[in-house]
C-alpha cells in the first residue's frame, strides 16, 4: 500500500479504521483473525490483534489472550496509581511474554507481518502497534534424506522451511563467523532466501557476485530454489548444471568449510551451493565418511559417466561402421543376435533407448499406486518380448540396460540429465560417421565443458586448469590427514584446513 | 546485428543439413554381411579359383544344437581372371556382401606358390578392409578349397580349425610356424632372409575306436593336418622341409616353444624328453673375410617317457641324456640347414639377417652374392641342453614288471 508519494501508509489512531483497512485490503479473507479487548486497567482502553490462522502459535496466541483477560479485569497487578500509565510501552514491558517483538508504523510492514505469521498488536489512540513474533506453522520436520542417500553419515535432510534448514547448518558449524543473511525475493511471494558462508572463509568475489545476481532478480514469485538457480547461473544454454544442489545438511556445512556460498529458499528442501565445478557432481558426502579407500569409487562414478554417455553410441559406431574392431567370435555372436532384426543397429538403439526414458519418467510421475504395473510391463514386455519377437537382438538390449544402470550412480542426479540428452545426440552422430562421429562429438564436448564458468570459477577445475594440490580431492580422495588446504580454485583468504601428520602411535 | 543473427543462423542451418545430407557414408549392418572366415586360392588351366568361407552367425551362435540343421559355413568359389575380379564375381554367388577383415587364414595353393604369390599378396596387402593379421598357410597335396570346405568334427567353422590347430601346433610339437600375412612381407623384403609358411593337407583314414582287431571300425572322415614348412625363395616355392627339418629350422630361427625329442635307449626301447623352453642366439663370425655362423641353442627339458632301466637316480644318466639330446637337436638343425643349402639354396633362416645386424659393413660386401656365398655357410651348432625334472617317478617301472 503506497500513498501518492510512494510512501508507506501510516496507520490510523483508531483501531476499527486500522481495522476496516486490513480487513478491506485482504478482501475479507477468511484465515484474518481480528480480535479486540478491552482493557478495565488501562482505563478501558481497546487493544486489538490481528494474526494469520494456520501461521501462528495457537498456544502463545491463547496464553496472551489469558493474560490480557487476567489484566483486563485489573487483578493481581502491581498498578503505580501515581505514576501515569502509556498503554503501550506498558503492554511491552510487562504483557508481551515474548521474546521478538518489533514496532510497526505503517501499512506495508504490518501486511508483511500479518502474512508471515506474526501477531499485530494495535491499541486504540496510537498510531503504531506492535509485532510479536508468533510464527510456527505445521511442517515436514526434518526427515531421512531421499535422493542423496548414504550407508554411514548422517541420515537428516532439510526440510521445506527456512529457519529449520538454517537451524540444521548451524548445529554443524557452530561458529559465530558462520553468517546468514536473509532477503526477500519475488515481488508477489516475497519468499524469504538466505545466504550462508563463513566469515573469513569464503571466497568474497564470489559472495560479491551472488549479491549482485540476486538483487537483479525480478520476478513475480519464487517457489523453488530451481528458479533461483535459473536466474543466476552463468549459462543458460549448456545441458551441464553449474550450481550444485543437495537436500543434505553436511554437504552444505562442507561446502560452507570449503569457502563457498550456500543459497536456501523458504519452502524447499532443496539448498544451492555456488560456485559448482564438474568433478563435484561425482562426489558423494560418503567418500569422506568412509576410509580413503573408498574414494577410488569416484573412479567408478566417473567411469560410469562415460559408460553412461558413450555405450549406445559405440554400439552402434562399431556394429555399423567398425565391424573389423571386434573380436571374431564377439562379433559372430552379435550378428548371430542381429539376423532377422528388421531394424538398421541405431534406429534399434534409437528406440530402445527411448522406451527407457519414457518407463524412467513414467516411473516418476505415475501415481504411487500404479507402481508394480510399469515395472511388468518395462520388464517383461519391452525386454523379454521385445528380444523374443525379434524386434530388437539381446545385444541392444544389454546395452541400454548397462546404460540405464550406469546412469543412477551419480550422487548427484543433476548429472545425470545432461548424459540423457547428450547420449541421443552421440548416437546420432556414431549412426552418422561412426567411431569419427563419435569422437568429433566428445571434443565438442570437452570444449564446451572448459568454456563453462560457474560464479567465476572454471567449471572443469582443478583439472584443467591443472592445480596439481586439488588433485588430493579430485578424481580420488587422499586420506583426510593429507588434506592440509581448502580448494585453491576458490580464492579465500584462509585456505589451510588443517595441519595434520600421518597418525601414529603416540611417543613413549 | 539482427540481420547478421539472422544470416549466421541460416548458416548453421545450412552447415547442419549439409552433415545429414551427406547419408550414412560406408554404414553397412551387420546382418549384411557375409563374414568371410577363410579364403582360399588355387590356379586351375591358369586362372585363378577364389574361395571364401562364409559363416552362417546364426548356426555358429546357436545354442539349441542339432547336427540336422543348416552348416554353419559355406563355402564358395568361382573362376576368374584377376584375383580381384574374383572376389567381386563371389558376390554374384553369396546373398549378402563379403565382408574380409575377420578372414582367420589364407589358403594358398600350391600350384600359386610356385608361380610366385607376390601380385595374390598384394591385393589383399592393399584392401583397406582386410587386416594383415590373419595366418597364410599352404595347400600340400590338395587345392585350397579343398582344405577350406573340409569337415571338422570339433569345430564348426573349418577356417577357425585351420588357425587355431596351427597355433596349438607351433606351441606344442615346433614343427611348424605359424606365418601372418605381415610377417611374410616383412620377411620378403627384409634382406637376407626367405620366408616360409606352414603347409596343411589331408590326411586320410585315421581311424577311431580300439583300431586293428576290434569289432567295430569307426572309419573317421579325412582330417586337416599341418604337416611340414614349406621354403620359398623370392616369392616362390622351393620346397619342403621334413618333419625332423622343420624342428631344426623351429629351433635356429627361435620359434621353438616346446617339442619332444625321442631317441633310442637299448635295443627297441625309447625314451623322450619334453622341451619346455629354448632359446636361441645366432652369432656371425668372419672368418678369413667369409661369415660363419654359429647357432647356440640354450634348452631346458623333463625326461617324458623311459622304457628302458636306466638309472635316473643317477646324475650321471642325466648327463649322458642332456648330451643325447643336444646331439638330436644338432642333427636337427644340420639336416635342416643342409636341404636350405644344397636343395633349396634359399636362406629361410635368416642367416644372411644375423650377418647385416652383427656385421654390416661386411654384409655390405658379401650381400651381392649372397645366394652364392649361402650354400657353403659354415655353421656350426653349440647346443646346450639341461633335464630339469623327471616326473612324478624317478625310474621306470617298466624293468621291474614280472617277467613271465
Amino acid at each position: 500500500m503506497k500513498n501518492r508519494e510512494n510512501q508507506p501508509m501510516p496507520l490510523f489512531c483508531s483501531l476499527d479504521e486500522n481495522f476496516e483497512t486490513v480487513v478491506g485490503e485482504l478482501g475479507n479473507s477468511t484465515d484474518l483473525v481480528t480480535r479486540k479487548v478491552r482493557m478495565d486497567i488501562l482505563d478501558g482502553i481497546e487493544v486489538g490483534m490481528l494474526f494469520t490462522e494456520g501461521l501462528v502459535d495457537k498456544d502463545f496466541i491463547s496464553q496472551f489472550m489469558e493474560s490480557l483477560m487476567l489484566h483486563a479485569k485489573g487483578h493481581n497487578f502491581p498498578i503505580d496509581d501515581e505514576r501515569e500509565i502509556e498503554p503501550l510501552p506498558f503492554m511491552k514491558d510487562f504483557l508481551l511474554t515474548i521474546g521478538g517483538v518489533e514496532e510497526v508504523y505503517d501499512f506495508d510492514a504490518l501486511f508483511n507481518a500479518i502474512l508471515t505469521g506474526e501477531t499485530v498488536i494495535l491499541v486504540e489512540g496510537y498510531s503504531y502497534g506492535f509485532i510479536a513474533n508468533t510464527k510456527k506453522w505445521e511442517d515436514r520436520g526434518v526427515q531421512e534424506a531421499s535422493v542423496q542417500t548414504v550407508v554411514r553419515g548422517a541420515r537428516e535432510a532439510f526440510s521445506e522451511s527456512l529457519r529449520t534448514n538454517t537451524a540444521l547448518v548451524r548445529r554443524r558449524i557452530n561458529n559465530r563467523k558462520l553468517w546468514l543473511e536473509t532477503r526477500q525475493i519475488g515481488k508477489m511471494t516475497q519468499t524469504n532466501v538466505g545466504i550462508m558462508y563463513i566469515k573469513g572463509v569464503v571466497d568474497e568475489t564470489v559472495l560479491a557476485e551472488v549479491h549482485q545476481r540476486l538483487d537483479r532478480i525480478s520476478i513475480d514469485g519464487i517457489l523453488e530454489s530451481g528458479n533461483i538457480e535459473e536466474l543466476i547461473q552463468d549459462e543458460t544454454f549448456t545441458p551441464f548444471p553449474t550450481i550444485y544442489n543437495t537436500e543434505r545438511p553436511d554437504s552444505v556445512a562442507a561446502g560452507l568449510l570449503e569457502g563457498r556460498v550456500a543459497i536456501l529458499v523458504d519452502g524447499t528442501p532443496i539448498v544451492l551451493l555456488v560456485p559448482a565445478i564438474f568433478v563435484e557432481f561425482f562426489q558423494s558426502p560418503e567418500d569422506y565418511y568412509q576410509r580413503a579407500d573408498f574414494g577410488i569409487l569416484r573412479m567408478l562414478r566417473l567411469i560410469s559417466f562415460f559408460i553412461a554417455l558413450l555405450a549406445p553410441s559405440v554400439y552402434v559406431a562399431i556394429t555399423t561402421f567398425h565391424q573389423e574392431m571386434l573380436q571374431t567370435n564377439l562379433i559372430m555372436s552379435i550378428a548371430a543376435q542381429r539376423e532377422g532384426v528388421p531394424f538398421p543397429a541405431a534406429l534399434e538403439a534409437l528406440l530402445m533407448e527411448f522406451t527407457f526414458e519414457i518407463l524412467r519418467e513414467a516411473g516418476i510421475r505415475m501415481p504411487r499406486a500404479v507402481g508394480p504395473a510399469i515395472s511388468i510391463v518395462g520388464a517383461l514386455v519391452l525386454g523379454e518380448a521385445a528380444v523374443q519377437a525379434g524386434l530388437v537382438s539381446p545385444a541392444t538390449v544389454i546395452v541400454v540396460s548397462i546404460t540405464a544402470i550406469t546412469s543412477f550412480v551419480f550422487p548427484s542426479f543433476s548429472m545425470s540429465i545432461p548424459i540423457r540428452f547428450l547420449r541421443f545426440a552421440l548416437i546420432g552422430l556414431a549412426a552418422s560417421f561412426g567411431l569419427v562421429g563419435v569422437f568429433v562429438g566428445l571434443i565438442a564436448l570437452c570444449l564446451h565443458l572448459c568454456t563453462l564458468r560457474s560464479f567465476g570459477i572454471p567449471y572443469m577445475s582443478p583439472l584443467a586448469p591443472i592445480n596439481l594440490a586439488d588433485q588430493k580431492d579430485a578424481i580420488f580422495r587422499f586420506p583426510i590427514w593429507m588434506l592440509h588446504t581448502r580448494p585453491h580454485f576458490l580464492r579465500q583468504k584462509n585456505s589451510v584446513r588443517e595441519q595434520n601428520r600421518e597418525p601414529e602411535p603416540g611417543a613413549k | 546485428m539482427n540481420d547478421m543473427k539472422r544470416k549466421a543462423s541460416f548458416l548453421l542451418v545450412m552447415a547442419v543439413l549439409l552433415l545429414l545430407a551427406t547419408g550414412c557414408w560406408s554404414r553397412r549392418e551387420l546382418n549384411d554381411l557375409a563374414i568371410v572366415m577363410g579364403t582360399g586360392i588355387d590356379i586351375v588351366d591358369g586362372e585363378y579359383v577364389v574361395s571364401a568361407q562364409i559363416v552362417n552367425p546364426g548356426e555358429v551362435a546357436s545354442k539349441e544344437g542339432g547336427g540336422d540343421s543348416k552348416s554353419a559355413v559355406a563355402t564358395y568359389s568361382v573362376r576368374s581372371t584377376t584375383l580381384f575380379e574374383g572376389i567381386r564375381r563371389l558376390t554374384t554367388l553369396t546373398p549378402r556382401r563379403l565382408y574380409f577383415s575377420h578372414i582367420q587364414v589364407l589358403v594358398l595353393g600350391e600350384k600359386v606358390a610356385r608361380n610366385g604369390v607376390k601380385e595374390v599378396l598384394d591385393l589383399l596387402f592393399r584392401d583397406n578392409e582386410v587386416r594383415p593379421d590373419f595366418y597364410v598357410i599352404l595347400a600340400k597335396e590338395a587345392s585350397a578349397l579343398q582344405i577350406l570346405s573340409m569337415y571338422e568334427p570339433l569345430e564348426k567353422i573349418p577356417a577357425n580349425k585351420l588357425y587355431k590347430s596351427l597355433e596349438t601346433a607351433e606351441g606344442a610339437w615346433g614343427s611348424i610356424v605359424a606365418i601372418q600375412l605381415d610377417e611374410f612381407i616383412a620377411d620378403l623384403l627384409r634382406e637376407g632372409v626367405e620366408p616360409v609358411l606352414a603347409g596343411v593337407g589331408i590326411k586320410e583314414d585315421m581311424q577311431m575306436g580300439t583300431g586293428g582287431t576290434g569289432p567295430v571300425k569307426n572309419k573317421m572322415p579325412p582330417l586337416l593336418k599341418y604337416q611340414k614348412i614349406a621354403v620359398f625363395k623370392e616369392d616362390k616355392l622351393q620346397g619342403w622341409f621334413s618333419e625332423d627339418e622343420s624342428i631344426g629350422f623351429s629351433y635356429i630361427t627361435d620359434r621353438m616353444d616346446s617339442t619332444v625329442e625321442e631317441f633310442a635307449c637299448g635295443k627297441t626301447e625309447k625314451i623322450v624328453i619334453e622341451i619346455i623352453r629354448s632359446k636361441t642366439t645366432i652369432k656371425t663370425v668372419a672368418v678369413n673375410g667369409k661369415p660363419q655362423v654359429e647357432v647356440s641353442v640354450v634348452a631346458e627339458g623333463n625326461v617324458g617317457e623311459v622304457e628302458c632301466s636306466i638309472d635316473l637316480s643317477n646324475p650321471k644318466t642325466i648327463y649322458k641324456l642332456e648330451r643325447d639330446v643336444e646331439k638330436h637337436i644338432s642333427g636337427h638343425i644340420q639336416s635342416a640347414v643342409r636341404k636350405a643349402q644344397k636343395e633349396f639354396r634359399s636362406d629361410a633362416f635368416g642367416f644372411g639377417q644375423s650377418v647385416y645386424q652383427s656385421n654390416p659393413k661386411m654384409w655390405e660386401k658379401v650381400k651381392g652374392d649372397w645366394d652364392e656365398i649361402f650354400p657353403d655357410l659354415k655353421v656350426k651348432t653349440n647346443i646346450d641342453v639341461k633335464l630339469r625334472r623327471t616326473g612324478k617317478v624317478g625310474n621306470s617301472f617298466i624293468p621291474f614288471m614280472k617277467k613271465e
